[in-house]
């Protein structure tokens, strides 16, 4: 029993230290590509069409003063957050592209609407950036669940390494980033993103109600403030990508009796005979390793921790006893 | 007033496969063709890489040299297909590109009554069968 309790908690381990990086690759990749723009922007159009009858830019191109026109025009949709969608703002833009009263009734119910289609798009998109992640990491590297799990249960040594000293590494690991890690994974804070910030405190636009100028501002050129701290969150995107770079090396000195087999695995040995057992095994090992670490990843550290109390407590047990 | 400018297409991942695929039979889905190009180019290299592996395989030459290509070729289709369909141009949680100048704003523009003209006509109700720039009508407007 307690052989395979000490294969399950190394392999618990080795699963969530595989998805902290597939996290961490995640969170890299987020912070380059704009995945919510198109999103909010459509969701707007759809506003304005629902509100007004006709599209965001038909609207526009209708407005009489050239001074909301060019402000109008002038948004910067990949500078805009999840603070556009609230009801006075979009109340105030939508009255200057002309929407009466009656047009605006439940305004806030529907905004709700379009919020949370925002929100969904942009959660399934990155779950399946996560996906794509693991499976390129699992798939390139070739790290193959099934071996780990054979080797782990064959070798007592490693078994016993990994489900005490590394499983412990692991939830510090995963404890120390669950800490680290921002508010929330939300689009709110994807608009975070460097290239894409704004500056703290501000309104989201200074012609928005409640600001002192309705000069047109939205694509301005970037302030000292804003390249500053453009400057800063680049700093911090190398750091960042420096660190997971460590923890893949680190990785595949770890766990390397697991990793790259159909790389190094040379045609003299016994695979030589059985070439497509091999292939199936490499490949469907990857790819059921990739599953698992980029959609069952919020599983692994509670797995690990229960786990792991778990067979300390039998531990002690066989002590006493 | 209609949103056949702003249609998503409201399926399933294998649902919007089959309908790419339809794309090349009949033409009715409401994904670009650019788009649809470019994919099936980059899946067909790929299986083209697979195909090459296993056919030098069973021509019985080596082992795991071929057995390497039919596994770099099989990886790279399944990300492509993963990138492509869930997250990247055929996504369905990016949106079309929204035709801005399509009929119906262009209806909404010359419905604009000139000053002291009287109202015009109320908009006709949306047609659900009526196509707009090439996209069909099969699909909903959702994420």
């Amino acid at each position: 029993m307690v052989p395979l309790i000490d294969t399950v908690i190394g392999f618990s381990a080795i699963m969530l230290m595989l998805s902290l990086l597939v996290k961490s690759l995640t969170s890299l990749i987020k912070n380059h590509v704009d995945f919510y723009s198109r999103n909010l922007q459509h969701e707007v159009n759809r506003l304005a069409l629902g509100v007004l009858g006709k599209s965001w830019k038909a609207a526009v191109a209708q407005v009489k003063s050239d001074q909301d026109k060019r402000f109008l025009e002038g948004i910067n949709w990949e500078r805009v957050g999840d603070e556009f969608l609230t009801k006075g703002h979009v109340e105030w833009l939508l009255t200057k592209l002309g929407a009466t009263g009656g047009a605006l009734q439940n305004l806030e119910q529907r905004l709700q609407v379009h919020a949370a289609s925002i929100k969904y798009a942009f959660d399934a998109r990155m779950k399946n950036v996560a996906l794509a992640v693991g499976l390129v990491l699992c798939l390139g590297l070739n790290i193959n669940g099934l071996t780990i799990w054979k080797t782990l249960y064959g070798d007592q040594q490693l078994r016993t390494t990994f489900a005490t000293t590394y499983a412990q590494s692991a939830l510090l690991s995963a404890e120390k980033t669950s800490q680290n890690a921002n508010p929330a994974n939300t689009p709110a804070a994807a608009k975070k993103a460097p290239g894409k910030d704004k500056k703290p405190g501000s309104s989201p636009n200074p012609a928005l109600p409640g600001a002192n100028t309705t000069e047109p501002a939205a694509t301005g050129s970037p302030s000292p403030t804003d390249q500053g701290s453009e400057t800063a969150q680049k700093e911090k995107l190398n750091e960042d990508t420096q660190t997971l770079m460590s923890e893949l090396a680190d990785f595949q000195k770890n766990v390397n009796f697991g990793i790259g087999r159909i790389w190094t695995e040379n045609s003299t040995g016994k695979t030589a005979r059985s070439p497509w057992k091999f292939f199936a095994n490499e490949f469907f090992g990857s790819l059921m390793t990739a599953v698992l670490i980029s959609i069952g990843a919020a599983y692994w550290h509670d797995l690990l921790r229960t786990l792991t109390s778990f067979s300390l407590k039998k531990r002690d047990e066989e002590t006493q006893g | 007033m209609t949103d056949n400018t702003l249609r998503l297409t409201p399926q399933t991942f294998p649902q919007r496969f089959i309908s790419w695929l339809k794309e090349f039979t009949v033409g009715k889905t409401n994904i670009q063709q650019s788009r649809m190009w470019l994919a099936l180019g980059v899946i067909l290299a790929f299986a083209l890489v697979t195909t090459m592996g296993l056919k030098q395989h069973w021509a019985g030459d080596s082992g795991l040299a071929d057995i390497r290509v039919v596994y770099i070729g099989a990886s790279l289709l399944l990300v492509t297909l993963v990138l492509l369909f869930g997250v990247g141009s055929l996504s369905r949680y990016l949106p079309e590109p929204d035709a801005e100048d399509g009929a119906p704003d262009a209806a909404a523009q010359d419905n604009a009554a000139p000053a002291g003209a009287a109202p015009s006509q109320p908009e006709p109700a949306p047609s659900s069968n009526q196509p707009s720039n090439g996209r069909s009508e099969q699909n909903g407007p959702t994420h």
